[in-house]
């Protein structure tokens, strides 16, 4: 426990902290969360047409509402988490990229709701808005990533005996 | 043994326990920022005496009260420009870890529920007031500049760790905190037990 301790907090203040640094953020965070609000616009779109999106904002041409993805918004940091956790725990090294891949998956599927569903809100009721998204969506993106992780222990519990744990 | 639907069956408990520990804290905010912010009027005067007079409840978040105000857009002693330059903390965007908290640990059965659960909210309590720490500490910097790095007082951290600081209290300690505090206290419990490479991994 000790060393799943200590390797999970290591690699997670790692990883947060390079996350901020300004080369990763313009590299990759930026363009990421870019995507995001694309990949949001499109899963928009079919049923609403005002929906357009610039860099990593999302906008209703009509009302001129808009949702700006930000640092914390953009699913990384619960990847990170799940990353973390994954690195930290014993397991055979194919079993552990199913298990971020699937993770990063999930909590990114998750995420687009969240960016759709708070850009309605927003539209709606503001202090509801402000509401879901500080206080409610975090905790449930990181439910989410416990249920992976939960998910992912029983699969290697019950994987055929084939390889060590310590791999 | 296929234990994926009991995962699901908890993370539904879970989802539903969420709505009675949200409303309940909601309706306590004043209560749940109450102490944390009397204890961060105890340090953050004595830590920055030339900076902050004093932390206030503001309905249920925290205002950090400067010796500095404004005037002609420069930052005067308080007394010149007539008012005193605060920051509002939103407390709630650190304690919302007590409703999620709440919600795993009576998700799960164990053994000594409610002691468990007090230390647990003891823990997460000392969380909050370190994040309010590091949010006002963000805010001194970002709203007094210089003034702030600049101070002869006691230890004041470098802008990049107070950011860091700042970043890892508001996007990571709030969610994280309450599920590794969960893990921990359930460890015994049957549903963690069920997982048994957790045995054979720790």
């Amino acid at each position: 426990l000790f060393r799943f301790v200590s390797i999970f907090l290591l690699s997670l203040l790692s990883l947060f902290t390079l996350e901020l640094l300004e080369p990763v953020q313009r590299i990759f965070i930026v363009p990421f969360t870019g995507l995001l609000a694309e990949a949001s616009a499109t899963l928009i779109s079919p049923f609403d047409d005002a929906v357009m999106f610039s860099g990593k904002i999302l906008r209703d041409a009509r009302t001129g509402f808009a949702v700006s993805i930000e640092s914390g918004c953009n699913g990384v940091e619960a990847s990170i988490v799940l990353f973390a956790a994954v690195l930290a725990f014993p397991a055979p090294w194919r079993y552990r990229l199913g298990a971020v891949l699937f993770g990063v998956l999930t909590i990114q599927l998750l995420n687009l709701g969240r960016i759709i569903s708070l850009y309605y809100l927003g539209q709606w009721n503001l202090d509801v808005f402000s509401w879901v998204h500080l206080y409610l969506w975090p905790a449930l993106i990181m439910l989410d990533v416990l249920v992976v992780f939960m998910v992912y222990l029983s699969y290697l519990s019950n994987r055929p005996v084939e390889e060590p744990l310590d791999a | 043994v296929n234990t994926q639907p009991s995962h699901l069956r908890f993370a539904g408990t879970v989802l539903l326990l969420l709505v009675p520990s949200f409303v309940l804290w909601m309706a306590l905010g004043p209560w749940i920022a109450g102490p944390v912010v009397a204890l961060c009027n105890l340090v953050l005067p004595a830590w920055m005496p030339e900076l902050v007079a004093a932390v206030q409840l503001s309905e249920s978040g925290a205002l950090v009260l400067t010796h500095y105000g404004e005037l002609d857009g420069k930052l005067v002693a308080a007394h010149r420009a007539g008012y005193q330059l605060g920051f509002p903390v939103d407390v709630r965007q650190l304690s919302y870890s007590i409703p999620f908290y709440a919600a795993l640990h009576f998700s799960t059965r164990q053994e000594s529920s409610f002691e468990k659960f007090s230390w647990g909210l003891l823990a997460l309590y000392l969380l909050v007031f370190i994040g309010v720490i590091c949010v006002s500490l963000k805010n001194l910097m970002v709203g007094l500049g210089g003034l702030f790095s600049n101070q002869a007082a006691l230890l004041v951290p470098d802008g990049n760790v107070v950011a860091i600081l700042f970043q890892l209290n508001t996007l990571i300690i709030p969610p994280l905190a309450p599920v590794l505090l969960w893990v921990w206290q359930s460890r015994d419990s049957a549903m963690l037990r069920h997982l048994s490479v957790l045995k054979s991994g720790s």
